[in-house]
């Protein structure tokens, strides 16, 4: 077979996995005569589905031996296979980075053999990378669930970033939909990761010590495949976060790609505003101080799909603002919808020197269409604000952007969070578009 | 320090060292002008200008002055505001070197102030375009030699060379800016430019076309059609950029 036909086939199968990031190597102390790591990473190029492609992202080999439900390369399906030799994808990596199409290598497999031997393989060609090639740059490997501990210690030497698929947020849906993995082998290597990394840390050296996974670890969820709520998904991601330090978690809206009566039927949309929300939340759990149970909550366990999380937080706690951008603290500017990182940082410099006005909010970066409902300014409020939930979420919420999340809205009724009455709701809609020109 | 605003309109060559012997008229006669003009600024504006000419004994004196008495982030700011593309640069950083001189703070805490804030939005459209550039630059070997030609927006090549330089330390590398015809030449880790030059004549080789192919071969099987969403992609990858990448072509 040839390589571009490898490529067509083994790019094929990898491209469910979400993880592309090349960030978090601060400084790289790796041997080696070509390539960098740059800590806030580098996108190469875009796919037209819109996904930043920054990592040459192939399967070793898509030729498995379990039979994942939800998989596209489980061993009952037909579909061509193909293997790399691990020379050849050592080859194709540094062709594609001397020619700066990519930022470094991506390298997951399909279980091939057992799950020992596919490790060796994926071992074999990081050191052919390493080693032989004198390459520096990023490289992201999975970890193979079940594999031997001095065989995932050493991937963790040689790469920088690893990562286990948790893929289903609980066990029962594990051992239905994939009846091979041992949901205990998944934690396994995350936790042996996480202990190396730290115990590493604590080594008092008078030299650099070697990099062991430097850009830590990610893992990834499949959205939708499973009837898992929403909470439950936000809850176990920050359970990783805080338990196994994890740098990303990743959620992937289910695409139906196999015919099976324990999944969503072929024809079903993938849930991408689902999707949406929970890396929304996702961002709430990481940079903005918010905890899960914040976000969702038992009795209400699934998102808003016509508000965003932070939007339908703020709303439901209206008692604490309006906020006064002038003295809140950066805690609290972060609470305020359409006000980011960036812009709360902006605000704390800007009123260091200069007393604020709500027209230079927008200057430096704030939402106002968003923002406006949520502050004040040294005392003085949008004009004409009225202080009342509904009515701001009807502000919120253009006729035309509730058309949208209408159509790409793929879930049933049932599963949405009713936080206002959506009969009245649409019922007020429909009258306005009717005096509309 | 009092300094007299005025209505002057002064205009200079454009080069740095003519910038700093404008600093150093305004802060010897202790007046800022209104406008400041170059010759390509020169042609929109209606109102007479006087001539300040460049005096490079003068303007050393004042980078030395300054590098002396302000902190070298705040020097480092002037400087890459002198090569962003705002309009009215010149002005603003006169008043950037008068806050520098008066306060001990970063300029990037003075966001309150006018200036400031418009260096400040700026320098963030062409920090932004150079990280963006580190991703789509798109390279061909010619012989030993790693070529791309670019087309930036704002003067990008000069801060874009020391990550190249820094990632191929052994090859030697030529990157063409179009905009600017800036030719940017990095020899093992060493940069050097060259102002006002052609395009160097090279052709696509045979065996750089078998790898482009297997570059969008690539592209084309981890794309996911059922999540197609191109005004995404317009977004993160404008189409300025894509005339000079392999992955369009």
């Amino acid at each position: 077979m040839d390589l571009s036909r490898k490529i067509e086939i083994l790019a094929e199968s990898a491209k469910y996995d979400v993880s592309c990031s090349s960030s978090g190597v601060m400084n790289n102390t790796r041997q080696g005569a070509i390539g960098s790591t740059s800590a806030a990473g580098i996108c190469h190029s875009f796919t037209s589905d819109g996904r930043c492609v920054s990592l040459l992202k192939l399967l070793f080999t898509n030729a498995c031996i379990f039979d994942c439900h939800y998989c596209i390369n489980r061993k009952s399906n037909s579909i061509p296979r193909a293997t790399f030799t691990p020379q050849e994808v050592a080859d194709l990596t540094m062709d594609f980075y001397m020619r700066n199409y990519i930022e470094g290598l991506f390298l997951s497999s399909a279980i091939i053999k057992n799950v020992d031997y596919t490790s060796e393989l994926l071992i074999k060609t990081l050191k052919i990378l390493r080693y032989e090639k004198g390459f520096k740059g990023y490289i992201h490997v999975k970890a193979i669930p079940g594999a031997d501990e001095n065989l995932i210690e050493e991937l963790g030497f040689l790469a920088d970033r690893m990562s286990v698929n948790v893929e289903l947020p609980s066990r029962e849906s594990l051992k239905l939909l994939a009846p091979d993995k041992d949901p205990f082998a998944l934690y396994k290597p995350m936790k042996q990761i996480t202990h190396k990394k730290k115990e590493l840390s604590q080594v008092p050296t008078l030299r650099k010590p070697a990099s062991f996974v430097p850009a830590g670890q990610s893992t990834q969820m499949i959205i939708g495949a499973s009837p898992e709520s929403d909470h439950s998904i936000v809850k176990i991601a920050e359970n990783l976060y805080k338990q196994y330090e994890l740098k990303r978690v990743y959620y992937s809206a289910y695409i139906p790609v196999n015919k099976d009566s324990l999944l969503p039927a072929i024809t079903t949309e993938p849930p991408l505003l689902r999707e949406h929300r929970l890396y929304q939340a996702d961002w709430l759990l990481r940079f903005y101080h918010f905890s899960a149970d914040e976000i969702l909550s038992e009795n209400k366990p699934n998102f808003n799909l016509y508000l965003d999380p932070k939007a339908n937080w703020a709303v439901q706690n209206y008692d604490q603002f309006p906020i006064d951008v002038q003295t809140a603290s950066y805690e609290q500017l972060l609470r305020i919808p359409g006000i980011g990182p960036k812009s709360a940082l902006n605000i704390l410099k800007a009123r260091k020197y200069y007393r604020l006005h709500l027209s230079d909010l927008k200057k430096l970066g704030v939402v106002i269409k968003r923002a406006q409902y949520f502050i004040s300014c040294n005392g003085a409020c949008q004009p004409g604000l009225v202080n009342d939930p509904e009515w701001i979420i009807s502000s919120l919420i253009s006729s035309r952007q509730y058309e949208t999340l209408k159509k790409v809205n793929s879930q049933s009724r049932q599963e949405q969070l009713s936080l206002f009455d959506v009969e009245r709701f649409e019922t007020n809609k429909r009258k306005e578009s009717r005096y509309a020109n | 320090m009092q300094i007299e605003e005025t209505d002057e309109i002064w205009e200079y060559d454009g080069s740095f060292y003519g910038f700093l012997t404008i600093v150093y008229q305004a802060f010897s006669k202790k007046t800022f002008p209104e406008i400041i003009l170059t010759p390509k600024t020169a042609v929109e504006s209606l109102f007479v200008s006087s001539w300040i000419n460049t005096d490079e004994s003068l303007a050393q004196k004042m980078y030395e002055r300054l590098t002396k008495r302000l902190r070298k982030e705040n020097v480092q700011f002037i400087i890459d505001g002198f090569y962003c593309s705002l309009k009215e640069k010149d002005r603003c950083l006169l008043d950037a070197i008068q806050i520098a001189l008066e306060s001990k703070d970063l300029l990037t805490n003075h966001l309150g102030h006018p200036s400031i804030l418009a260096l400040e939005k700026s320098l963030k459209a062409l920090f932004g375009e150079v990280h963006l550039f580190k991703g789509f630059v798109r390279f061909e070997y010619i012989g030993t030699l790693l070529y791309s030609s670019i087309a930036p927006k704002h003067f990008s090549l000069p801060y874009l060379c020391p990550h190249f330089a820094q990632r191929y330390p052994q090859e030697t590398i030529m990157i063409y800016d179009e905009t600017h015809r800036l030719l940017g030449i990095i020899k093992q880790g060493h940069i050097r430019f060259i102002e006002n030059s052609n395009p160097p004549p090279f052709s696509t080789r045979e065996s750089e076309q078998d790898i482009q192919e297997n570059w969008r071969t690539f592209l084309q099987a981890v794309t996911i059609q059922e999540r197609k969403n191109e005004r995404t992609q317009l977004s993160h990858l404008p189409k300025r950029y894509r005339g000079h990448m392999v992955d369009f072509q």
